[in-house]
Order: structure tokens, then C-alpha cells, then sequence
């Protein structure tokens, strides 16, 4: 027997869908236009491209478009506020 | 298996040897267990070692030293040099890790307490016919056990392991793959890689064991690396199935790769893995090995050891795991001769050189 979810998702989907609602608030809340410190910002950034690859129904879907056009401007913007990119690697 | 040297009893009963079995392993157990969380760890069990004795057919040993409210315990592996019954025998740590631990913090233990531990251990060697004592020291706690073992143990660093930190959030751990891992683990997953949570049946143990020698075979390994038919099963048996995890990549229903990890205490050791070079360009490791942290973070684990490269140096494989989380610890060796003269008398029987660079020790295992 193999342990696999009906619908693809393999052992890392526990630990992305815990993330998911927690994701979903602050997305809302950046595009209201709150204040995101350089930190904050950085780690919305990490939790959404995380997210891309721990859910494989995102990955299988190549991610809703809408999502990866926010994800490309929220990288944008980082770079323009903060002159860096979001990842040291 | 108990062991058939003597138990040590030594003035005030201070120290002793314990076996995997029956009392003992009650006594090993509460004595593990009592130690600091931050200190438990699984090579210090006495099911890990039970593991090497079912194995190989060899004597693990526990052994204890207490003083006033401190102790110390040091697990190993003890072998006969020769086949002969009466052939003197050597130390050794088990396959990972060994070296001694104590419940009291290394800067808070007497400079008497080590010097009688050491002394007590010395004696206990020589006077049970050991020649030679060889181990190496978690990572994890290396301050701690150099501390213990001391200057006459020779403790030497000797290269660098892999450990990622899970204690960080999530997105941080994610955050310190580098970008080409982060991208082929995607990659794979577009292009249909599944990562599954396999069962530890036998089928299942034995179809891994296969697959795991076919790779070894194919990049050329030494003998060491091929384990015995029931070294898997033994693992699991021993430890229990919920210490075990075995990872498959798979492609259209076909395992292309696994990892077989050991979990316990704070934990995860990503102890062996295989893969079909076949597949390599599906990027197969490279989401196992995202799945796995992220899989090991969600269980609540906080350190997941990944080892190092196949060398001494910063090798391929190292690299592999390196670029996971780019966070190394130093590994060290302890050596010590207990018995100079028939160490001597040993290597010069084997037409070995006493003279000559070597690195390897014991000298007389030496086999090419």
C-alpha cells in the first residue's frame, strides 16, 4: 500500500495547506495596501513560491495565472523598494 | 546478544558495561532517556545498535560511568580482531556515529569527573584485552563529547556534514535551497514526479534494498556500502516501523529514486537513498530531498542531518546536499592505541608499514 492522498497531494501538503489560510490573510492584506516592513515582504515572497512547489495541484495547474502575475510584481516590487533581490541564493 | 566480556565492577561501583538485552537494555533506556533533551539522539540507542549486532553478528556495548549526580554513557561496537574466540578485539562506534555523553553540560562537568572517566574507561579497555579504540562524534553535540573524550582520545576534524536547521519557519527554510534545487524540484514535479510515503513491508524493503545495491554497483562503490540482504529489514525491526521512513519518487507508477531516513528524538538522519540514472534529468532527488525536509519540519523535528559527500572534500554529493541549506557542522574522529605493542605486532603480521602517511585506523583493518 502506498500512502497517497486522492487528489496527488503527497507528504509536504499537510505542512503547505497549515499555510495556506495564513498566506491567503496577509496577500489580502499587502494588496489593501498595509505597510510590510523588508522582512515581511521577503517572506510572503518565500511562503508563495514555497507554496507553488509543496501543493502539487499548484504545480500541476502551472499556478492560477492571476497568482503568478501578483507573485512577479510583488518580486518587482521588492527589488525596486529594498535594491536586492528576495533570495541570497 | 549479550556481551560475553566481564561487567566491570570497579572501587564504588562508579563503572560499568551494559548489553542491548533484558536489564540492561532497561537501565541503557533510563539512562538515555534521563539525559538532556538537546542530547538524546538515536545512535545512542540501544535498538540502533541492536541493528549491528542482528547485522553482523556483533557485540554492542554500553558503557556507564557515574560520579556523585553525574554520568556519562558511551556506546560501541566491540570486534574481534581475529576469528579465534581469545583474538584481542577493538572499539568502535557504530555505523553513524558513537562517543561518550553525559547528563551534565560539558562546562559544568569536574575537571575530576573526566580525568576518573577516562581513566576508568582506559582501564576497563586494557584489562578486557582492547588494542585500539576508534569513533566519531555526533556533529550535533561535538563540543560536548570532545570535552568528554579528551586530549589522549586525539580527537581530529575531519571534514564537514550537512545539517539543515527545521527549527526556522518553513518559508525560511525554503528560502536557503538554492535556486537551481528550487527550480529542479518544480521542474519535477511539472513533469509528473510523485513523491510517495511508503509502507515498510517486506516487498517494499526488499524492492529498495535492490534498487539501493544496483546503485551502488553502478557508481562503483566500495565494499562497505553493500550491506547485507537483512540490513534494512533489520533496521526497521529493531527500531520500529515508526522510526523508518521510506521516501519513492516515482514516474507513471515506477519508483525512479528513494531515500530511506531514521528518525528519533530531535532527529531526522538521512541515512541511504538510491536512484535510476535513467530518470536523473526528472530532477527525482531533488524533490525528494525538498519533500523530505519539509516533511520532517511538519513532523516537528529540529535538525535534519543529511551527512556528507563521499570524500574528505567538498565532493559532488556534498555539493548535492549543500546547496539544501547551506549550514555545515565539523565531524571529528577520536583514535586512540590502548595497547601499542600488539597494535605494532598486529600491522607488521599484515606486512603494513608503521612508518609510512596513513590516515586509516586501525592500521591492521586495513585491507588494500
Amino acid at each position: 500500500m502506498k500512502i497517497k492522498a486522492e487528489n496527488g497531494m503527497v507528504i509536504t501538503s499537510p505542512l503547505a495547506y497549515s499555510q495556506q489560510e495564513v498566506l491567503d490573510v496577509s496577500l489580502a492584506a499587502y494588496k489593501q495596501g498595509a505597510e510590510f516592513d523588508q522582512k515581511s515582504l521577503r517572506e510572503l515572497i518565500w511562503a508563495l513560491d514555497m507554496m507553488a512547489v509543496t501543493i502539487p495541484d499548484n504545480v500541476n495547474k502551472f499556478w492560477d495565472p492571476k497568482r503568478l502575475t501578483e507573485v512577479s510584481k510583488l518580486r518587482d516590487q521588492y527589488f525596486k523598494r529594498f535594491g536586492e533581490r528576495a533570495y541570497d541564493k | 546478544m549479550t556481551s560475553n566480556l566481564p561487567k566491570l565492577r570497579h572501587p564504588a561501583d562508579t563503572a560499568y558495561t551494559l548489553s542491548t538485552s533484558g536489564k540492561d537494555r532497561e537501565q541503557w533506556l533510563k539512562l538515555l532517556n534521563a539525559l538532556p533533551a538537546s542530547r538524546r539522539d538515536i545512535h545512542h540507542h540501544p535498538n540502533y545498535m541492536s541493528i549491528y549486532e542482528e547485522t553482523y553478528n556483533e557485540t554492542a556495548v554500553l558503557f556507564v560511568f557515574h560520579q556523585d549526580q553525574d554520568y556519562c554513557i558511551y556506546p560501541f561496537i566491540i570486534r574481534r580482531i581475529e576469528p579465534a574466540s581469545k583474538s584481542p578485539c577493538d572499539l568502535t562506534s557504530v555505523y553513524g556515529y558513537g562517543g561518550p555523553i553525559s547528563n551534565r553540560s560539558e562546562d559544568l562537568l569536574s575537571p575530576k569527573f573526566l580525568r576518573d572517566f577516562q581513566t576508568a574507561l582506559h582501564q576497563w579497555m586494557s584489562a578486557n584485552g582492547f588494542v585500539s579504540e576508534f569513533c566519531l562524534l555526533n556533529p550535533l553535540f561535538s563540543q560536548h563529547q570532545q570535552t568528554l573524550v579528551g586530549p589522549a582520545a586525539n580527537p581530529a576534524y575531519r571534514k564537514e556534514v550537512v545539517v539543515a536547521d527545521l527549527t526556522l519557519p518553513a518559508p525560511e527554510i525554503w528560502s536557503r535551497i538554492e535556486e537551481r534545487q528550487r527550480k529542479a524540484a518544480a521542474l519535477a514535479r511539472r513533469k509528473g514526479v510523485v513523491i510517495e510515503h511508503s509502507d515498510l513491508s517486506a516487498t517494499s524493503l526488499a524492492d529498495f534494498q535492490r534498487r539501493y545495491l544496483d546503485t551502488m554497483e553502478v557508481v562503483n562503490s566500495g565494499e562497505f556500502w553493500k550491506f547485507p540482504d537483512n540490513y534494512f529489514s533489520n533496521c526497521c525491526s529493531c527500531l520500529g516501523s515508526e522510526h523508518v521512513s521510506l521516501f519513492n519518487a516515482c514516474i507513471d507508477g515506477k519508483i525512479i529514486a528513494s531515500f530511506f531516513h531514521l528518525h528519533m528524538y530531535d532527529t531526522v538522519y538521512y541515512h541511504f537513498s538510491c536512484s535510476d540514472l535513467e530518470y536523473r534529468k526528472l530532477n527525482p532527488t531533488s524533490l525528494l530531498m525538498l519533500d523530505s525536509l519539509l516533511w520532517a519540519k511538519e513532523q516537528g523535528y529540529h535538525n535534519f542531518h543529511m551527512g556528507g559527500g563521499r570524500t574528505l572534500g567538498h565532493d559532488s554529493l556534498f555539493t548535492f546536499k549543500n546547496s539544501f541549506c547551506h549550514n555545515t557542522l565539523p565531524l571529528s574522529s577520536c583514535t586512540r592505541i590502548v595497547n601499542n605493542e600488539t597494535y605494532d605486532a598486529l600491522c607488521v603480521s599484515r606486512g603494513l608499514d608503521l612508518s609510512a602517511e596513513n590516515n586509516f585506523f586501525p592500521l591492521y583493518r586495513r585491507t588494500n
